[in-house]
């Protein structure tokens, strides 16, 4: 919690903060009822960053709504919105295979979309591979693994 | 500027594009000046056979301009260079913008290729020597940046150019090198380097007590204050920072998803690993019994004390590629070493405090730490 605590007071806007922020809540939930008192009262005394009352799932809509134009909070909320609801994985993993198309996507942004379907082993990467290499022909890293591995 | 043929025009110029009138209104300047030489109608500067001056200046400006963040356009950017290369084809800084173009391109093979071409034409330049091998690193070809690197370490060195890079202590290979490794999946090696950046900082801390008697003999005060200053944020280098950040990364990957063969395996889980798993499985298996006999074999042998061409005692190392380093079964004890400096000397790191975040909630110490802490206040 310190270094989330840190984190947030650093940059409360930072897209992994967010995504930390909901895993730490799961995580207490869950281990909860194993903490000493004394440390769960410390930790609901001193862990502010959510709303008091509200769903996590509406905390983190709340959060894609209002960041909706930057493609690397909307990585990070459909990431906690899988989290939340694992069995939305599919729609997750299209939304993320679409952000390929937004006109204002940079190349890094492209890359971390890629990394983000490939840790999940997602059906979409290679349609968002094909979409990708379209927009950047000459990048290496959307180019098909089977055209990689023959050109290696 | 151009009609002297000044290389560095861009680069005394790049910090007005803050100003998007001026970042509009330079490049218009330099394409008038294009096409007034074109025309001819004024006098040419005088070149005296230099075809660096005028119109390839120009073009290697406007390269410059289309490369440069602020105002990309990779594919005018690399017409604007190949026109200053027609003009000049032997020019190392044309060839090396050429390079980083195709960098921005995300195409670290073809950068590589024609960052070579410009370490060729000069093969005595330092600086060229370092940026080729840089742009094989990043393309993950490390035997050649090794290669080109050992054209500039001493050739008498035990155990080649690497070595030699070792005990000069040249933090930005081995970063560059670890992070090649890591981007390959060969975690035991990347951690290896990491991990040799972090024993370098600690041979820092150690030096420093010869200087404490030898600043006092010589007075230099004000150096020794300086010096006892420097100590006390010794570990919030970028150096150590960055190797300390992957270093994690990779032992949370090793959490995570335990090596199937315990070493320099793909860390990656793609479907032609899942066929092929069991095969490397017993493979490896294999592999590893071998490595322990010989290990074994080589007891008495290990950490032996050898010479080099000048006489001087080295160790050698006994886990070259870092076999023992990802075979480890405490991961995340192992990325506390990296993450306690990175969170007590860069505090203001948000990445490191998303590291730690990261190592503790995988360690379940999420009451602890800031329990302890709470109650110190």
């Amino acid at each position: 919690m310190k270094c989330l605590l840190a984190a947030a007071a650093l940059d409360n806007e930072h897209p992994k903060v967010h995504e930390q922020i909901v895993r730490f809540k799961l995580a207490i939930d869950e281990d909860g009822k194993a903490l000493p008192a004394q440390s769960a009262e410390v930790i609901k005394s001193e862990f502010t960053l959510l709303p008091s009352s509200g769903k996590l799932s509406d905390f983190n809509e709340d959060y894609l709504s209002k960041r909706k134009d930057s493609v690397k909070h909307t990585l990070s909320a459909l990431t906690v919105r899988r989290l939340l609801s694992p069995a939305s994985t599919s729609d997750v993993e299209k939304s993320v295979a679409e952000l390929i198309k937004k006109p204002s996507i940079t190349f890094e942004e492209a890359k971390d979309g890629l990394k983000l379907l490939e840790s999940w082993k997602s059906g979409e990467v290679e349609s968002y591979r094909s979409s990708a290499s379209s927009k950047w022909p000459k990048a290496q890293i959307f180019e098909s693994k089977d055209i990689s591995l023959a050109v290696r | 500027m151009l009609d002297k043929g000044v290389p560095s025009t861009f680069a005394n110029l790049k910090h007005l594009y803050t100003d998007t009138s001026k970042l509009t209104t330079l490049p218009k300047l330099v394409e008038v000046y294009i096409e007034r030489l074109a025309t001819s109608t004024v006098e040419l500067p005088k070149q005296n056979g230099d075809t660096s001056k005028g119109a390839s200046a120009a073009f290697y400006f406007l390269a410059q301009h289309y490369n440069y963040y602020l105002s990309r356009d990779l594919d005018k950017a690399i017409e604007y260079i190949d026109k200053a290369l027609e003009l000049e084809p032997n020019s190392v800084d044309f060839h090396m913008t050429k390079a980083r173009i195709w960098k921005h391109y995300g195409d670290p093979k073809k950068a590589s290729e024609i960052m070579e071409q410009a370490r060729v034409l000069d093969t005595r330049d330092r600086h060229i020597n370092t940026k080729a091998a840089k742009y094989f690193l990043r393309n993950d070809d490390n035997e050649a940046a090794i290669k080109i690197l050992g054209l500039f370490t001493r050739p008498e060195t035990v155990g080649g150019a690497l070595a030699d890079l070792h005990d000069m202590q040249c933090m930005w290979f081995l970063t560059e090198d670890g992070k090649s490794y890591a981007r390959q999946g060969k975690l035991g090696l990347a951690l290896k380097r990491f991990t040799t950046i972090y024993n370098i900082f600690d041979v820092w801390q150690e030096d420093q007590f010869d200087f404490h008697s030898f600043s006092l003999r010589k007075g230099q005060i004000r150096a020794y204050v300086e010096m006892i200053r420097w100590e006390d944020r010794l570990r919030d280098h970028p150096f150590f920072s960055g190797a300390a950040l992957s270093a994690i990364e990779l032992y949370l990957k090793i959490h995570d998803k335990p090596l199937s063969n315990g070493m320099n395996g793909t860390g990656e889980d793609t479907p032609e690993d899942a066929v092929e798993r069991k095969k490397a499985a017993k493979k490896a298996r294999k592999e590893a019994q071998k490595a322990e006999r010989e290990a074994l074999a080589k007891k008495n042998e290990a950490n032996k004390v050898v010479k080099d061409a000048d006489g001087e005692t080295k160790k050698k190392d006994d886990d070259p590629d870092g076999v023992k380093l990802a075979a480890t079964t405490e991961p995340l004890t192992d990325a506390m070493k990296f993450l306690n400096p990175l969170l007590q000397f860069s505090p203001k790191s948000i990445d490191a405090q998303i590291a730690g975040f990261e190592v503790y909630i995988r360690r379940s110490k999420f009451s602890n730490n800031c329990f302890l802490n709470i109650t110190k206040l």
